[in-house]
């Protein structure tokens, strides 16, 4: 396979919404709170409008979202806290011609997907001109393309990326619009709701051994090491990480479903825990702390929200229940937790901490204990976004930089399977992946397979 | 049946997010015949979760049916 290309016909241009919009929009709590990591997405298209036509569907979209086309701003008459602002700024949109056809071209090799990633922000993305979410068109030698997207996670998630992508679909496809909401406001939250939050959280701070005169030092070498310091002069790129990839083919997914009904989700994850289990990462550990991502789209914030709405919870999971080998008693108790997590009480116990309790800090102390975040994205719907020319042939989610913990994507493929992606910030997870496939054959006989990345 | 009754309205709540219409809710009705899909029987529970003591040892067999939702209600 190919790994070197020649790239020509560059050409970018800032895209706002035609008529300016006053938008000045608080970030939420936690938008506040998490870091403004850039999160990336490739898709692989058998085609794509040229630059002019998509130029002009996204002014009209921006029409409709114009908080996407603005800028971070800290306000210091309001506490310091953030907002979007200036919709006439514009996002980042950009086209390249790649002399490769599809065939040619993985996008689940990080050197690869390089170039076809849309740049991140060169330096921090407050008070600076920098778009919060950049598109990149490389159109391929044999009429299909590549569209990579970078959006700011305080801007928006999947789900709001979602939204904005259906609506350009819909404007390049001449079919009428969808309302979004545009508001951006906080879930209700008092001094009781972190007091409770405390008291919930309690287990955690005290599990994971927080010694306060040794590891307050830890905790600010912990924050300087996690700011980015970049050179204004320095050209933006993509920050693609290396992942392992486990596959469940069709069948496999039929299969699963029939074991455990319309809800299966709470399954793979235990598959998960299982898998981390018997690597060398848990050796010597009594616990797991499972960080499932939260979606309150369409119970907290409406279904048309555009704003980022993925929270995190935290559970711990004793090795013993994980090394029973009883998966469906393991997938109970992550279900369980994950339900009580989205108990209103307990968000609003979650956003009351996030207020105090910064992300870096959260993030530190889970490094203590042998720690994974999980995050099913497996219906997420850009694989039904059609841009003129046809879905999506392949979709690929590198993993988020930002996140300080090993991390699971689980993912639906284009041929109806699931695929997990794997990824570990401090060192190689090939044993993790080894343990996957192998906890998947287990369940699913004949149906698990690790997928190669090189080439 | 009350809890069949307030059901129906949680149930039917979600479905018109994702345009069905069912004529009658069954307990029997398979979830998936009547037009949910995984993240939408969650919420479904999620809402639950507020009205509802839920005894999720109860799902050991997973979820099928509207029935299966049902059971997973120890009281109000």
């Amino acid at each position: 396979m190919m790994t070197s290309y020649t790239i020509s016909g560059y050409r970018s241009d800032f895209v706002a919404p035609e008529s300016s919009v006053a938008i000045h929009q608080t970030l939420s709590v936690v938008d506040q709170a998490i870091s403004h990591m850039p999160v990336h997405n490739l898709l692989l298209y058998p085609g794509l409008p040229n630059f002019s036509k998509m130029r002009a569907a996204l002014i009209e979209t921006l029409s409709i979202q114009p908080d996407f086309s603005g800028r971070l701003r800290r306000n210091w008459r309001d506490l310091g806290r953030i907002q979007i602002c200036n919709s006439e700024a514009g996002i980042l949109l950009e086209e390249q011609q790649v002399n490769a056809p599809a065939s040619a071209i993985n996008l689940r090799c990080p050197d690869q997907a390089l170039i076809f990633a849309a740049p991140e922000p060169t330096a921090s993305v407050v008070n600076q001109d920098e778009p919060l979410i950049r598109l990149r068109i490389s159109q391929l030698s044999d009429g299909s393309a590549v569209l990579g997207i970078c959006t700011i996670h305080s801007l928006t998630d999947g789900g709001g990326l979602s939204l904005f992508l259906h609506n350009l679909a819909r404007i390049l496809r001449g079919q009428p619009v969808q309302p979004v909401e545009l508001g951006r406001y906080d879930i209700e939250h008092d001094f009781n709701d972190w007091r409770h939050g405390l008291k919930m959280q309690q287990a955690t701070i005290q599990r994971t051994l927080f010694c306060l005169s040794r590891d307050i030092q830890q905790v600010y070498n912990g924050l300087n090491s996690i700011k980015r310091k970049f050179s204004p002069h320095q050209k933006p790129h993509a920050n693609i990480k290396p992942a392992f990839y486990v596959g469940i083919d069709q069948s496999g997914v039929e299969q699963l479903y029939k074991q455990h009904g319309v809800v299966v989700g709470h399954v793979l994850n235990a598959m998960v825990l299982q898998a981390l289990s018997k690597t060398r990462f848990a050796q010597g550990k009594h616990w797991i702390m499972y960080v499932p991502v939260l979606d309150v789209r369409g119970r907290i914030y409406p279904d048309n929200y555009t704003g980022n709405a993925v929270l995190m919870g935290v559970s711990e999971v004793a090795m013993s229940l994980v090394q029973e080998d009883n998966l469906r008693a393991l997938g109970l108790k992550l279900f369980t937790d994950n339900m009580k997590a989205l108990k209103k009480d307990s968000l609003r116990a979650f956003i009351s901490l996030m207020r105090f309790f910064r992300a870096e800090i959260f993030f530190h102390l889970l490094k203590n204990e042998v720690s994974i975040m999980i995050d099913n994205i497996s219906e997420l719907s850009f694989a039904s976004v059609d841009l003129g020319y046809g879905t999506p042939k392949h979709i690929q989610m590198p993993p988020p930089a930002g996140i300080r913990m090993p991390f699971v994507y689980i993912y639906r493929t284009q041929d109806g399977g699931l695929m997990f992606q794997l990824s570990n910030p401090f060192g190689d997870c090939s044993e993790f992946c080894e343990q996957l496939a192998m906890t998947v054959n287990k369940n699913l006989p004949g149906h698990g397979s690790i997928i190669k990345t090189e080439g | 049946m009350p809890i069949l009754h307030d059901m129906d309205a949680i149930l039917r709540e979600e479905l018109e997010r994702r345009n069905c219409f069912p004529e009658h809710i069954q307990p029997e009705d398979q979830l998936t015949s009547l037009g949910f899909d995984s993240s939408s029987v969650l919420r479904v529970i999620s809402v639950m979760e507020e009205h509802y003591e839920l005894d999720y040892e109860k799902m050991t067999d997973g979820l099928w049916t509207v029935a299966d939702l049902l059971r997973l209600i120890s009281s109000k």
